[in-house]
């Protein structure tokens, strides 16, 4: 049994990971065939773990329910709104109303999917747009150096990309450096050296460490060193 | 090695010039076939420049002789000609009695819009023009929906024939359908056997690839078009080699014998340009202005793909250092590791839950399981689990993946066992939610604001709701750890977190929360990997300073 929890996933990390780094360098077809049936071992694996996440989902409801847990009520909801869809899913018929069955554009569940999930799912996106003003509120407040920093350099963001910038800009005294014209306040030359130098520059020293961590972890889980993830601790 | 036969440009073979179109179109000059380093020997490359600058809707066209090797590679076993010949049967057995259908639903829609335009021509009544309005709505959906059925015998045509990345079988079914789309009476076409009626004989050689030069110029001279490109507009502020008209060495992905010489050719398209005279010309379309034979080269295989001699150095080198750190750690236990502040405060999160009595939530990102970041997101998981388990508290784990789902189930109650408190571990509250991202985050959002957890773990990478959840669980007065790799989530994370792991602090929690020997030591190998790429940047900035150039660092970083 410990064989089977510990040794084997071991083997198996070391044996794909090590597999799948050589074949990064061999440009053959049967390379290029070998991610092509890991992928399709991935959406087997996948389509076996939906039913897993189904039960789960439901089990989960169904003790809310039991338990009377708070907003026990919208477990209901859920429940009855999972049987409705997976019901208008699999309809043999054409729903009275309705031209089509199943999934098909003009059924039932077409209809239930483009005028209740695809709004319901614009909502949630558009709330978006006020947490962001409700975050930059609480960001933006000068209250140490590196606050006001950022408020100047949101500042800056925000007029130099809407038109008014230009405007701005354009209204200011004009003068020249070699062969270029620059204004006195140049909001567009501004937002771009703030994206193109030091926004880049942090970004890509962020991104330089994540790869290099990406390659340690990787070295990690495929020679066993890291092993919480198959849940067997240290 | 591998590198196949480089033969430069015959410019003066040009074998077929269209004066009017020829003066637009700039022809190749310099053009080279080479051979593509990472291709598994069915690839050829061609490199060559514009004489002249092209024009924005110029095409050019790479095209391979036909030969008998290639035809034998490409022939249709007769379980494929089974395939189309069933599939067309089928099709047109299916297809004729809604077309019909369609074509009186059509007629009948234009009739009903030519009368509810008359009405509002007329201004009758509003009351006749609603009822007209009705009308042709009514038949404005019967028609819609006999579209719909046509197109779903379509779609179902081409998933019949369907064959994964046969070439030859998809060109065929597509050169069948744009057939029947060309003839001008739709999908009427459809019923008649003409286009299919050479499929799978090999005779009739110009209707084996579906797109090639016959109906040109040239119809003796049978050539397989393999890859076309347009020219993207010379005026583009982003691109300086195109705004030169010089196009870089290019791959060609396409599917060739190899090891077999083939005599490749490129061909000039270019827009016939309006002609006042005779307007209803046909101005816009692409026309052939000129072909130039470009010579013979033969694809080979590469047993190791050139391009990536660096990665594989850099990998080996990187994988040694940290290994050698590894050794090292076991020997030397006490290695100093920076402070992180984001982990030096899970147990301070976790100390405040147990004391308010509340949960404790974890979040392990939006990503499927073989991505790193949601791994990551996991390796902590497993680490503040036995810290929960040790504080009394509860943890719950809504997923957005029934795998990591699973995986976060074993790993917590893991975590849970090795504290010693295995009878504490509840499995339904590590539960799967949904796989869609906002629906995901409108059920986290309510589980944040109906339990009220006094500390959430945002980890794993998010994408637009990172905020959405952030911010919600900033409302409930919680604790917040974010950690992700995200780089375009980082800042809504640091505004609304009380600490944020930002980038590799993420990959390094784990190491840094279990403070094994092992994990830290190949922490120090990472630094150091980091400090010589920061060295050649470094070292590569200063020469640039100084207008010097080192190709030695150059090739170090961007494929060869």
């Amino acid at each position: 049994m410990i064989f089977l929890k510990r040794q084997l996933p071991i083997i198996i990390a070391f044996v794909a990971g090590i597999m799948m780094w050589i074949r990064y360098y061999i440009p053959s077809e049967v390379s290029t065939n070998l991610v092509d049936g890991y992928l399709e071992w991935v959406r087997i694996i996948v389509g076996f773990a939906a039913i897993l996440g189904i039960l789960s989902l439901l089990q989960h409801h169904m003790l809310k329910i039991r338990m009377k847990r708070p907003g026990f009520a919208f477990s209901y909801v859920t429940i009855a709104a999972f049987i409705m869809m997976t019901a208008a899913g699999f309809l043999p018929f054409a729903f009275p109303g309705f031209a089509e069955k199943n999934m098909e554009t003009g059924s039932l569940f077409n209809w239930l999917y483009e005028y209740t999930f695809i709004p319901m799912q614009a909502t949630m996106f558009s709330v978006l747009a006020f947490f962001i003003a409700s975050a930059a509120f609480r960001a933006f407040r000068a209250r140490s150096m590196e606050a006001t920093l950022l408020l100047v350099a949101a500042i800056i963001m925000m007029v130099g990309r809407v038109p008014i910038g230009d405007l701005i800009s354009n209204a200011t005294p004009a003068f020249m450096i070699g062969q270029n014209e620059y204004h006195l306040i140049d909001f567009e030359e501004w937002t771009g050296w703030l994206l193109n130098v030091p926004n880049a520059a942090a970004k890509r020293g962020i991104l330089l460490g994540v790869y290099l961590s990406q390659i340690a972890i990787s070295i990690r889980i495929i020679f066993g060193i890291e092993r919480t993830y198959m849940g067997g601790g240290d | 090695m591998g590198m196949g036969k480089r033969i430069l440009a015959c410019m003066a073979a040009v074998l077929v010039l269209l004066p009017v179109h020829a003066m637009a179109v700039p022809a190749p000059a310099d053009v080279e076939l080479g051979d593509v380093a990472n291709d598994d020997g069915s690839a050829l490359a061609v490199s060559w420049n514009w004489n002249g600058t092209p024009a924005e809707s110029d095409l050019f066209s790479f095209e391979v002789r036909i030969n008998e090797q290639l035809l034998d590679h490409f022939a249709l076993t007769e379980r494929q000609q089974k395939t189309l010949t069933d599939a067309r049967s089928w099709l047109v057995g299916q297809i004729a009695d809604v077309l019909t259908q369609r074509d009186a639903a059509k007629a009948e829609m234009d009739a009903a819009q030519s009368a509810l335009d008359q009405a509002i021509l007329d201004k009758e009544p509003d009351g006749t023009i609603n009822q007209k309005r009705h009308e042709y709505w009514q038949k404005y959906r019967v028609h819609k929906r006999l579209d719909h059925q046509v197109n779903r015998l379509h779609n179902a045509f081409s998933a019949r024939t369907y064959a994964g990345e046969d070439l030859r079988l998809k060109a065929l079914t597509w050169e069948f359908l744009n057939e029947a789309l060309r003839s001008g009476k739709e999908w009427i076409s459809v019923a008649d056997p003409a286009p299919m009626a050479s499929v799978g004989t090999r005779g009739d050689r110009s209707d084996l690839f579906g797109v090639n030069s016959a109906s040109r110029a040239d119809a003796g001279m049978l050539f397989y078009t393999f890859d076309t490109i347009s020219v993207p507009n010379p005026g583009t502020a982003d691109s300086s080699d195109e705004a030169t008209g010089l196009e870089q060495f290019r791959a060609i992905p396409v599917r060739l014998v190899p090891d077999i010489e083939y005599q490749v050719r490129m061909s000039t398209f270019g827009t016939v340009p309006a002609n006042p005279m005779f307007p209803e010309a046909e101005a816009g379309g692409p026309q052939l202005a000129d072909v130039v034979q470009i010579g013979t080269a033969a694809p080979i295989g590469n047993a190791f793909d050139k391009s990536k001699l660096n990665n594989l150095i850099f990998a080996l080198l990187f994988g040694g250092i940290i290994l050698t750190f590894i050794i090292l750690a076991r020997r030397n236990p006490n290695m100093f590791i920076r402070r992180i502040a984001g982990l030096e405060a899970v147990d301070e999160a976790i100390g405040r839950a147990t004391e308010m009595g509340k949960p404790v939530m974890y979040l392990c990102g939006l990503q499927s399981l073989s991505e790193l970041s949601t791994l990551a997101a996991i390796n902590i998981l497993g680490r503040v689990a036995g810290k929960i388990a040790d504080y009394e508290s509860d943890l719950i784990v809504p997923n957005r993946d029934p795998v990591v789902q699973t995986v976060a189930q074993e790993v917590v109650k893991e975590g849970y066992a090795t504290a010693g408190r295995p009878d504490a571990y509840r499995e339904d509250n590590i539960f799967f939610l949904t796989d869609d991202q906002f629906s995901f985050t409108a059920a986290t959002c309510g589980i944040m604001m109906r339990d009220k957890p006094a500390a959430i773990f945002l980890m794993g990478y998010y994408y637009a709701e990172s905020l959405l959840l952030a911010e919600t669980g900033a409302d409930t007065g919680a604790i917040q750890i974010a950690g992700t790799d995200a780089e375009h989530q980082l800042p809504f994370f640091i505004v609304t977190c009380d600490y944020t792991l930002i980038g590799e602090e993420l990959y390094a929690a784990s190491a840094y929360l279990s403070r094994e020997p092992m994990l830290l030591g190949s922490l120090k190998g990472q630094d150091i990997a980091k400090a010589f790429m920061m060295a050649i940047i470094l070292l590569q900035a200063i020469l640039f300073i100084f207008s010097a150039q080192w190709d030695v660092l150059r090739d170090l970083v961007t494929p060869l």
